[in-house]
């Protein structure tokens, strides 16, 4: 249910797959037959040599692919609902919540391929739902898996630990979409009804309001050169948007039908036609 | 998904950023999704029929790019319903807590009937990010009245409330107080089978509620 986002994976990125698949991969499950299929995202990330990879779902299996289609089937990733995912130096941090009644966990790799589970929540129906910055963010569920109160986690040298947030009490009944780390603390972004409320905090634990985001669902966060850029859709027509907190809201040079993923490096991350897209994030 | 500014013809406008606005807006939804609305308005037209026919809809979202339902393009977020016959129906102005009963009635009528096609149905009563809006979407199908769900057992406390003056609290946990009360509704509203267990039996449940809620009925 708390697939993030449906896509159409479109004919040509379909035969685009399937090639690549047929030629790198000989395990790789089959490609998406029909247009209509939906197809999950955790996000877009940057591979170690610089390349942006979206992690996605193709029929039961989470797979890498770049912008050129080419496709590697990851390993560590099986019953993992994936919501976000991210680089945070040498490491790789992907967020979600293993499958059925719901678990908040997350993973680590170091190539992005590989993965391994490092921490879960047991005891609650929860999900961790974005990841930035060492710092990841959920919520504990309720039965229809609507947000009861917002968690998060922090890495440590010692690992995952959860640690307490004050300031969102007001926000416990959404979700967290997005999260940074900036040069004095971190940024964090959540979908209400008619756009976005950000909180920022010095230590990760307590928050402040800003200025929200009317009109617009932030799907990634990336502090560049001193400055607070954002990635997202319009929340009616669901129209790309980018922009720099306290400043202006930017139309990005990717197709209108484009659902963003994320920020990669100083890249943003766009979903059109079933295949991946980037564009320079932080003009 | 597809790109829809109507549903089943009824205009479905947008008033977050201007109340009152009739612009056409370019919704998107998954193809299914879609036709869950359109038995779902058609369930309401027939339901409400005294009204008049349904002029316009007003939504704060369905694919919206965030986690859950909404990223996936199966939810709906209903603000408005407005009838030719001049009626309205405005989760937007939290009708479920208005001082007028049959304001209230409505509410829950447009409510029953969103839980005849939606399994998860997120009103006034279920938490604060939900008091000015009705949330539908895909999970948990097939319809029917879970006891374990907060949503469910809310709604089913709020209708005998509003309906037989109950004096439940609206507190989301089904205890013997909700049961005798659920008991006494369907009775009342003549609904045979298990609406724990039969979709068709809280769809028939769910659709003399709604009768009785447009008529501004007791039962």
């Amino acid at each position: 249910m708390l697939d993030r986002r449906t896509f159409v994976l479109g004919a040509a990125a379909t035969a685009a797959l399937t090639s690549t698949l047929t030629a790198h991969a000989a395990a790789a499950a089959p490609a998406s037959s029909a247009a209509d299929n939906p197809r999950k995202a955790a996000g877009v990330f940057l591979a170690s040599d610089g390349t942006p990879l979206m992690l996605t779902e193709e029929n039961g299996q989470w797979v890498v692919i770049d912008e050129g289609g080419s496709v590697r089937i990851t390993t560590g990733l099986a019953g993992a609902d994936l919501v976000d995912v991210t680089r945070d130096g040498s490491t790789f941090h992907a967020v979600g919540a293993l499958n059925g009644d719901p678990i908040a966990t997350i993973w680590e790799s170091t190539d992005g391929v590989t993965w391994r589970e490092a921490r879960r929540l047991h005891g609650v129906r929860s999900e961790f739902t974005a990841v930035g910055g060492g710092l990841a963010f959920g919520s504990v569920l309720k039965h229809e898996r609507a947000s009861v109160v917002r968690i998060a986690a922090r890495r440590t040298a010692s690992g995952w630990n959860t640690v307490p947030v004050r300031g969102l009490e007001w926000t416990d009944g959404l979700s967290a979409t997005a999260v940074t780390a900036t040069s004095d603390g971190w940024v964090v972004a959540a979908v209400d009804v008619a756009g976005t409320v950000l909180h920022t905090s010095r230590d990760g634990v307590t928050w402040a309001t800003r200025p929200r985001l009317d009109g617009v669902a932030v799907r990634g966060l990336a502090f560049v050169d001193g400055r607070v850029h954002w990635v997202g859709n319009e929340v009616v027509d669901a129209t790309p948007l980018t922009g720099v907190l306290d400043a202006d809201r930017t139309s990005p040079a990717v197709p209108r039908d484009a659902k963003a993923l994320g920020v990669a490096g100083t890249r943003s991350g766009w979903l059109t036609g079933g295949r991946l897209i980037t564009a320079e994030a932080t003009r | 998904m597809i790109t829809f500014s109507r549903i089943d013809g009824t205009p479905v406008y947008y008033w977050r950023s201007s109340r009152g606005n009739t612009t056409l807006r370019n919704w998107q939804a998954t193809q299914a999704f879609y036709d869950s609305l359109v038995l779902w308005i058609r369930d309401l037209r027939s339901l409400s029929s005294a009204y008049g026919s349904i002029t316009y809809l007003v939504s704060a979202g369905f694919y919206v790019n965030k986690p859950g339902e909404h990223g996936s393009g199966t939810a709906m977020d209903l603000d408005h319903v407005r009838w030719s016959g001049g009626q309205v129906s405005s989760p937007l102005d939290r009708d479920h807590a208005s001082g007028t009963l049959a304001t209230r009635r409505r509410y829950l009528a447009v409510d029953a009937v969103c839980r005849r096609r939606f399994r998860y149905a997120l009103d006034g009563w279920y938490n604060a990010a939900h008091e000015d809006h009705i949330h539908s979407d895909f999970g948990g199908l097939p319809v029917r009245c879970v006891t374990g769900s907060e949503s469910d057992t809310k709604f089913v406390q709020a209708l005998c409330n509003n309906f037989m003056s109950s004096g439940l609290v609206v507190d989301g946990i089904w205890g013997p107080k909700t049961q005798s009360a659920f008991t006494t509704a369907k009775s009342r509203l003549g609904t045979t089978g298990d609406p724990h267990t039969s979709s068709a039996a809280w769809q028939s449940f769910l659709s003399a509620a709604a009768r009785k809620g447009f008529a501004n009925q007791a039962f």
